[in-house]
Order: structure tokens, then C-alpha cells, then sequence
């Protein structure tokens, strides 16, 4: 009988084994990582001092392709935010809150990764010409600049940015990866690099990772997204002005 | 916790850039033998404060030159998204968006999506630099820009300027941006110009509106001065700057509480055909509206 029993357990048949996707790990990683937010947003993110390494390259690369204007006007709240692990980490929850219930039911598949570090000297590099370029130099520039560069090898080295493309709004999410003692962990996101490093710069170091520029259907509906605020934003035309293009006194037309 | 390296440097540097000022200028524009980027071997300069005017200047200079700006009066500069157009290119602050030849687009497909049928180079560069502002305001404490600065060469076509105008407002999130063309004033101090567009499918005025509707077309050597009242006589022709002022000054007697002026660019005007009218014009009908052929209709 203990025979027959055993024999037949034998035959059982073998259970389904699950494949993990041929991708690379940090592919996976990243993947796994925007399942989580889907689910679980910020609960996802890691402890605030692995975070550093992030903050410092978003800021690089903010400094080497946003927008003059806001780097004058918001560069030292953010130098003193960054200064600061748990404001650090409080920019990155609030980003994954941003874009959780968005990502939700965005269908989004890791499609694209590269090595970090060479785009970290990359950015470096292209903030620091242009900071001069623009006079927005300042006296101790070059050393933040070195110490942002600094931080982001240390924070980031031999990890990974991967593109995740979505079916709807983000459309694109970009993830940085890192791997310690063969722990693969997330420690970055963001849903757009800044112009300089995507179009302007094909066959750079940041060509195949930043894809395409974004469609203009895809621009248009991002600029009417929720996670960005604007999908309810609409500014009231005061009373006596001719239209909302031409905005003076009708009596003065 | 570890602590950011900054937080070591940080002070210092956080000194330094609460300097950096924001707020309107009234700047002297200096002349562009002396750009940004060939100052930095002097340490006084490598450590000057910097403000939005200067750093204005600065790119102006680098890419035109601010004595190719056109000249007209205008008021201090206030921060805002710039532009700059040359007869070769133009920019969005210093990134490079679309290449022009003689200043015109080479390809000047349509974007379907733009109500005043501005080219899609221009109106994805300008939807794209928006996003680029709204993810950057959700990041950092700063708003989306109200205002667009343009600086463009006196010689550029109007019609491109006009295309830019456009596309830069048609694109915005929430509601066109306030703008101002870049100019220098008879003293050599560079301003800005504040100017309204026609809305891109024109205006409908109300009935029994008792706007004016002042319309002064520009091209060829002379202007066209007519107005959207019907009781305004007729369109008249004019071939001078000082007839064009007679002209004026008789309007304004009619209409004393008018101070706004339509001025539409025809083909081969350019920039500073258009700017020297808005001079002759400034003193009796100072706020400026520009149209790329839209029109002000009465029902």
C-alpha cells in the first residue's frame, strides 16, 4: 500500500515552475519596484541615507538642463534640502506619491537600461560648462558641483537607470538601481530627464536609455495630467477685460 | 544617518547664492565684446552676484547681441521663460529648438493642434519646454513661468516672431503667458515690451462694443490704418512716420480713451519695421496688440 502511494506520488504531476522575465536584474528590479508603488506608493521607498546618491544626480541634472530661472530662484532651498537625509527621502516619497494612483494603470515595462556612473560624469560635465556659460557661476559652484558629482558615484556607482515605457500617463518612468552585497534596491525616480540629456544629446552617453522625445499627443496629455496638478487648473478671466489673450480694460480698446 | 557632503560646503554656498536677485532691473546692455563665458579668469567677476537681467544679457549677448535688438521704450525686465531668435536659430533659454535660414523655418509643416496654425517646430519645442516647467514645479518650490521674454534680431521676419509668440502662449498649461519683447532704448538700456496677442481664431466683439479696434498694417514702405468701429471713416494709407503721428493724433482726439493699437505684419516685414511703427505710435496708443493675420470681427 506505502508502494502504491508512493508510485502515485511519483506520478504526480510536477508543479508549474515560474520563470523570472529574461531581463536584466536591475530591469526587474525597477519593474518590481513600480508594481510595488502601484500597490503600496511610498511604503516602497528605501531608508533615507541610500537616497543621497539620487538627490545629488537629480540635482546635476537639473543644473545641467532645467530652467535658469528656477535654478536662480530655488538652487539654495535645494542645496539646504539636500544637505538634509530626511528632507532627501521626503523628495522621493513625495515624487512616488505624486505618480502612484497615475502609474496604477499605466501598464508600464522596463525596456531599456544602462550604467549610471557614465552619466554621471556626463551631467556633471554639462553643468558645470553651462552654469559658466549662463554666468550663473558662482565662487564655490565648482566645489558643489564636485561634491554632487562625488555623492552620486558613491550613492549610485555601478548602478543602473532604467526606462520603464507605459501604455498611458507617465508614459515614461526612468528608475535608478543600485546592487549592495547582491541586493538589487531602487533609490531613484523620475518621469522625465531634462531636455538636454534626451534629444540634444543622440549618440551620448544618455542616447539610449532617454529614448525618443516624448510625442506631442503624449506632452499634450501630460500637461493636462493629474499628478501634475493641471488637470482641474483653469485661471478666471476678471470681469472688464477684453479675453484672456488680451488681457486690459475693454474701454482701452 | 549619513549626512550629505553639502551639508559641509553648504553654508558657504547657500551664502552666496541668496544673493542671486530675482526682482525687475533696469539693466544697461552691455555690449557683447564681453560675453559670459570670457570672464572668468578675473575672481572679482568670477564672484559677482548674478541676477535674472544679468544672465539675460549675458545669453543675449552670447547668441546676438543685444545691439541687434530692436529699438523701441519699454519697461524693466521681470523673470519669465526666454527666447532668443536669431537669423539662424532660435532658443529656448539655451537650449537650441529649431534651426531657421534667413530667419524662417525651412520646414514649416503645421501643427494641427495649433489654433493659429503655427508651425510644429516651434509648437512641440514650446509644449515640451512647458512639461519640462510643470515637472520642474512639482519637484522644486517654483511656479510654471507667467512671462516669455523674447529677444530677437530687428532684422527676423515679423511673421516668425509671431509664430514663436504664439506657439510659446498656445502651448502654456492653465493660460497664455504675459509678453515682452526685448529692446533697447535710445539710451542703450535694454527693456521690455510688453505685448498681447489677437487670440489665434480671432476676436468676436460684442454686440453694441464700443471698442475701437485700431488696426495699423505694416509692410512694404507704408501702413494701413483702419478700425473695426463703424464709425470709424475709412482706411487710410499712409507713406512717413511723421504723417503717420498727424494721423494718429487726430484719432486720439475722437477717441481719447483708447489706448490700445493692433499692429499685423505683412509679408517681408520685419521685426524692427514693426518696432519703429510702435515708436512712431507709443505716445497716443502705448499698449501694443500684434496679430499674425487674425482678425477682430463685429457681429
Amino acid at each position: 500500500m506505502l508502494g502504491g502511494l508512493a508510485t502515485a506520488t511519483a506520478c504526480k504531476k510536477d508543479p508549474p515552475v515560474v520563470r523570472l522575465p529574461d531581463a536584466p536584474p536591475a530591469e526587474r528590479t525597477a519593474q518590481s519596484f513600480v508594481q510595488c508603488v502601484e500597490s503600496r506608493a511610498s511604503q516602497c521607498v528605501e531608508a533615507a541615507d541610500q537616497l543621497v546618491g539620487w538627490d545629488s544626480f537629480y540635482l546635476l541634472a537639473w543644473l545641467a538642463g532645467g530652467s535658469p530661472l528656477a535654478i536662480l530662484e530655488a538652487l539654495p532651498a535645494e542645496l539646504a534640502d539636500h544637505a538634509d537625509p530626511r528632507r532627501v527621502q521626503r523628495r522621493f516619497v513625495d515624487e512616488v506619491e505624486r505618480y502612484s494612483s497615475t502609474m496604477r494603470g499605466a501598464v508600464c515595462t522596463a525596456n531599456a537600461s544602462q550604467p549610471i556612473d557614465p552619466l554621471i560624469d556626463q551631467v556633471g560635465a554639462v553643468a558645470g560648462e553651462r552654469l559658466q556659460r549662463l554666468g550663473l557661476w558662482q565662487a564655490n559652484m565648482l566645489d558643489i558641483i564636485a561634491v554632487l558629482v562625488e555623492e552620486s558615484h558613491e550613492g549610485l556607482g555601478g548602478g543602473t537607470l532604467v526606462r520603464l515605457d507605459c501604455e498611458r500617463d507617465p508614459f515614461r518612468v526612468y528608475v535608478a538601481t543600485r546592487e549592495r552585497d547582491g541586493r538589487y534596491a531602487v533609490v531613484g525616480m523620475t518621469t522625465l530627464l531634462p531636455g538636454s540629456l534626451t534629444g540634444a544629446t543622440a549618440g551620448s552617453a544618455t542616447a539610449s536609455v532617454a529614448g525618443e522625445p516624448p510625442a506631442r499627443e503624449v506632452v499634450d496629455e501630460r500637461l493636462r495630467s493629474r499628478a501634475l496638478g493641471l488637470a482641474t487648473a483653469s485661471a478666471p478671466i476678471p470681469e472688464g477685460l477684453v479675453d484672456r489673450w488680451m488681457g486690459f480694460p475693454v474701454e482701452e480698446f | 544617518m549619513r549626512r550629505s557632503m553639502l551639508g559641509m560646503v553648504g553654508g558657504l554656498v547657500i551664502a552666496s547664492f541668496i544673493g542671486l536677485g530675482l526682482g525687475a532691473e533696469h539693466v544697461a546692455a552691455q555690449p557683447s565684446a564681453t560675453p559670459a563665458g570670457t570672464s572668468q579668469s578675473s575672481r572679482a567677476d568670477f564672484e559677482r552676484l548674478q541676477g535674472f537681467s544679468t544672465i539675460v544679457i549675458n545669453h543675449v549677448n552670447d547668441v546676438l547681441g543685444t545691439e541687434q535688438l530692436p529699438v523701441a521704450d519699454g519697461g524693466g525686465l521681470e523673470p519669465g521663460m526666454f527666447v532668443t531668435a536669431t537669423l539662424e536659430q532660435v532658443q529656448i533659454y539655451d537650449h537650441a529648438v529649431a534651426p531657421l535660414q534667413q530667419g524662417r523655418l525651412a520646414d514649416s509643416t503645421i501643427a494641427a493642434e495649433c489654433d493659429s496654425g503655427c508651425p510644429a517646430a516651434f509648437y512641440d519645442a514650446f509644449q515640451r519646454t512647458w512639461l519640462e516647467s510643470a515637472v520642474e514645479s512639482s519637484a522644486f518650490a517654483v511656479e510654471i513661468p507667467a512671462r516669455v521674454l523674447l529677444a530677437v534680431h530687428r532684422d527676423l521676419p515679423a511673421s516668425t516672431l509671431l509664430q514663436i509668440a504664439y506657439a510659446a502662449s498656445e502651448t502654456r498649461p492653465v493660460q497664455p503667458p504675459q509678453l515682452s519683447l526685448l529692446v533697447n532704448n535710445t539710451r542703450g538700456s535694454l527693456r521690455a515690451k510688453t505685448f498681447f496677442l489677437v487670440p489665434p481664431r480671432g476676436l468676436e466683439l460684442r454686440q453694441g462694443s464700443a471698442a475701437l479696434g485700431l488696426t495699423i498694417r505694416v509692410g512694404g514702405g507704408t501702413v494701413h490704418v483702419s478700425a473695426t468701429d463703424p464709425r470709424f471713416a475709412r482706411e487710410h494709407q499712409v507713406d512717413s512716420p511723421a504723417k503717420l503721428q498727424v494721423l494718429l493724433r487726430e484719432i486720439k482726439k475722437s477717441y481719447p480713451g483708447k489706448e490700445t493699437v493692433i499692429v499685423v505684419p505683412e509679408e517681408g516685414a520685419t521685426v524692427g519695421d514693426v518696432m519703429q511703427v510702435v515708436t512712431t505710435v507709443g505716445s497716443a496708443f502705448p499698449r501694443l496688440v500684434l496679430s499674425g493675420g487674425q482678425e477682430v470681427r463685429t457681429p
